[in-house]
């Protein structure tokens, strides 16, 4: 092991693309000891080097990409990939995450993570095989889509063993919401790091690794990921084989039966045409066993396998073909009143390879059908832009992506900055929470969603707290345990919700920061301490759980607990805030947009709203638990010294910015 | 004699072939009734998604977007909805 801990590679590559050097640091340990990796090792780095009032599309502005301790070990799901920077679309901390095999032929190369910094003079990519790491002339590829530039990599070095991360067209173009694509599907889709990639001249990073990873306690590691193994592999969730059938695209019948699926810019939360969009669909239909590969394709070491992939045989979109998901079927389809799963596909498929982030594309076309329906903007570029035209709505993909008349430049704002940028009263229209548009799931319904858009330090996002719990009917003796209310099971109540949200949200720090996945704490619940509570409520002997404390401690040789872990947990969502107060974030901006405080109109949730006072009540109680201050939103000293984030509260104190 | 219709979901359109069919009812029928058609009509491997053994995540029955208890009575025009309990996207 050349660094003291195992699991990590020990290396972290820092590249100045302005002068063109590379140097490969010894990985810090005090950073990996309180924030482990990944999402929570970047936001430490970002606090530390980022110059917080700079320009995000400025060539001083850092791009993290890291992995974590477990990424590229055995173990369930250990292939996510961490991407943050200064978001272009929100201008405060942005931040993806992938699922891919690239973080773990990273490793395998000898790295856990990279820095980029400055601006190179000319179109490059960075090349990493093994210890050699080079910057080329990546000018051929420049205007290439995600496709055809990765293939080309892949040619250049070695074929398939060259694992390519790109950026699109779109980014080049400064579409605000560009993406980085991990081997040609898996995409760090939000808050625009792609389009930072590209502002600085960096189209792809290629690696290719031949090395080894060690693990601190090799006999126990197993012990504890076959533990893990089962637990996920006998979970309710799992054993229904759902998600291996369907993938993510299972969510659209089910959000409909649910009555929280976004229709036409969350007008409604029921669509009349989700069938013909729906995961079954797709299955039926399109989905593919010989082309492009595998009909269902899983991330590293993952059981779960929920990636889809198909492809259009004939008609007006014949060829289409790729990987498709719920979120972006969601925004092309009933956010844009469209039931025409071809065009969502194709729709789907172009934004991949221009680069961009389905969602906040999807959701920007979505908020222009309703604003030149509501006569806020005006049809200018002849479209026939309005809710279910598919047509319109796949053209709007090419104009966005290159910048192309007016719609087309507009979109490329993303919805929020389009609607300010429109006047009149058009953010009335926009579901964007500190600049980021909300994902498929109306929060008027999904009231644990709807606190976790609030409080997302990315902007309105699920992932943060992925708090799935409320949607599956779980004991209600298992929200009681958990979460102090039983009715915290329950979909539309307020009850036990912040507690969930907090629990959640630290774990789900944990999962991007360790490299593993969301599925296997929210949406599935193989994590502990859930399978047990189960099993006694249902008076099993032997049960098994995914128990992250001691996977990570098996792993690095850290002694980390359960309440350790949640501690840590609670550490990355602080220094995520730390960071965000540096670019001014405050109470005010964990909302919830006024389109969300009024009643759903029509359909079986109809009257459902997520009322201010309401959201206001929770966060006093979200605030509290942070240890934040109720006024302000600003951290608490107490809090970061009871953290042992002394140097982060030297910083802020020195800028004014803690109570 | 009048009719519901009954839409699958997820692995139930796999079981059964098909995404919704129209089944006929006779009055005073209930849903448990209609559940027991079903598994005459699919057989052990519907059966066996449909039950209780995956507790939580067993499956979820919508009759018109409502959760019914299984002692609903079942009226003409009645859209019931099968699926199991999913989440993540």
């Amino acid at each position: 092991m050349t660094f003291d801990y195992g699991g990590y590679a020990g290396k972290t590559l820092r590249v100045d693309l302005s002068k063109g050097k590379i140097l490969k640091e010894t990985q810090s340990k005090p950073r990996v000891e309180k924030y482990l990796g990944g999402r929570g090792a970047d936001a430490k780095i970002l606090f530390d080097e980022l110059e917080p009032n700079i320009n995000p599309l400025n060539s001083d502005n850092i791009l993290c990409i890291s992995t974590g301790p477990i990424t590229g070990l055995l173990g369930p799901t250990t292939g996510r990939i961490n991407v943050a920077t200064k978001s272009p679309l929100t201008e405060i901390y942005g931040n993806s995450n992938a699922g891919s095999d690239w973080g773990s032929e990273l490793k395998y190369a000898g790295y856990d993570n990279i820095i980029i910094k400055g601006k190179a003079p000319k179109p490059v990519y960075l090349c990493i095989d093994d210890e050699h790491v080079e910057l080329k002339d990546a000018a051929h590829l420049w205007r290439e889509g995600i496709f055809e530039a990765t293939l080309a990599l892949q040619e250049e070095q070695r074929g398939y063993d060259t694992k390519v991360a790109a950026i699109g067209p779109a980014a080049e173009n400064g579409v605000l919401f560009c993406s980085i694509i991990f081997n040609l599907w898996d995409s760090a889709g939000r808050t625009g790091t792609g389009t930072v990639m590209a502002s600085k001249n960096l189209k792809a990073i290629t690696v290719s690794g031949s090395g080894e990873l060690k693990v601190a306690d090799p006999d126990r590691y197993l012990e504890i990921v076959r533990d893990g193994w089962l637990g996920i592999l006998n979970d309710p969730g799992f054993l229904t084989g759902e998600h291996q059938a369907l993938g993510t695209p299972i969510c659209v019948n089910w959000g409909n039966a649910q009555g929280w699926l976004p229709t036409r810019n969350f007008r409604e939360t029921t669509f009349e045409g989700a069938d013909s969009i729906s995961g079954e669909e797709f299955r039926d239909k399109y989905s593919t066993r010989s082309s492009p590969i595998p009909g269902g394709r899983a991330c590293m070491s993952c059981p779960n396998r929920c990636k889809r992939f198909g492809r259009i045989e004939s008609g007006k979109y014949a060829g289409t073909r790729g990987a498709i998901e719920f979120e972006g079927i969601a925004a092309f389809g009933s956010k844009c009143g469209v039931s025409d799963l071809e065009a969502v596909f194709h729709a789907y498929t172009l934004a991949n390879d221009y680069g961009m982030d389905c969602v906040s594309c999807g959701n920007a076309i979505a908020t222009f059908m309703e604003l030149v329906e509501e006569g806020i903007l005006e049809d200018v570029d002849k479209l026939g832009l309005k809710f279910g035209n598919a047509d319109a709505m796949v053209e709007m993909v090419h104009r966005i992506a290159n910048k192309q008349d007016k719609l087309g430049s507009l979109g490329a704002l993303g919805a929020y900055k389009a609607a300010l940028k429109i006047g009149k009263n058009a953010v009335d229209y926009t579901t964007s929470i500190k600049g980021m548009d909300t994902i498929a799931c109306d929060p008027r319904v999904a009231k644990g969603f709807g606190l976790t858009y609030a409080i997302s330090s990315r902007g309105s996002d699920h992932l943060r707290t992925h708090v799935v719990f409320e949607m599956i009917r779980m004991p209600p003796e298992i929200g009681k345990e958990l979460f102090g209310s039983e009715k915290a099971c329950d979909l539309m109540s307020y009850d036990g919700k912040v507690r969930m949200v907090l629990w959640h949200e630290n774990l789900a720090a944990i999962t991007d920061s360790i490299g593993s996945c969301r599925f296997m704490h929210g949406s599935y619940y193989a994590q502990y301490p859930v399978p047990e509570l189960l099993g006694k409520l249902h008076n099993k002997k032997e049960v098994n759980s995914i128990k992250y404390h001691d996977w990570i401690s098996a792993a690095t040789g850290m002694k980390i607990d359960y309440k350790k872990l949640l501690d840590i947990g609670h550490r990355i969502v602080n220094i995520e805030r730390a960071l965000n107060t540096r670019f001014g974030i405050r109470r005010k901006d964990d909302m919830l947009p006024k389109k969300f405080s009024e009643p759903i109109k029509k359909g079986p949730r109809k009257g459902q709203s997520f009322p201010k006072e309401q959201l206001e009540k929770m966060l006093d109680e979200y605030y509290t638990n942070r240890g934040w201050d109720l006024k302000t939103g600003l951290i608490k000293k107490s809090e970061l010294i009871k953290l042992d984030m002394k140097e982060v509260l030297d910083d802020l104190d020195k800028e004014n910015l803690v109570k | 004699m009048t009719n519901v219709t009954v839409k699958y979901l997820m692995v139930f359109s796999q079981i059964t072939q098909k995404r919704k069919e129209v089944i006929p009812i006779s009055e005073g029928m209930t849903l448990q009734d209609l559940i027991e058609v079903l598994y005459a009509k699919y057989g052990r491997k519907f059966k066996k998604v449909f039950g209780k053994d995956l507790g939580h995540r067993s499956a979820l029955i919508t009759i018109n977007s409502e959760v019914k208890e299984i002692s609903y009575i079942l009226n003409p025009g009645d859209e019931i909805l099968i699926s199991h309990i999913v989440g993540g996207g």
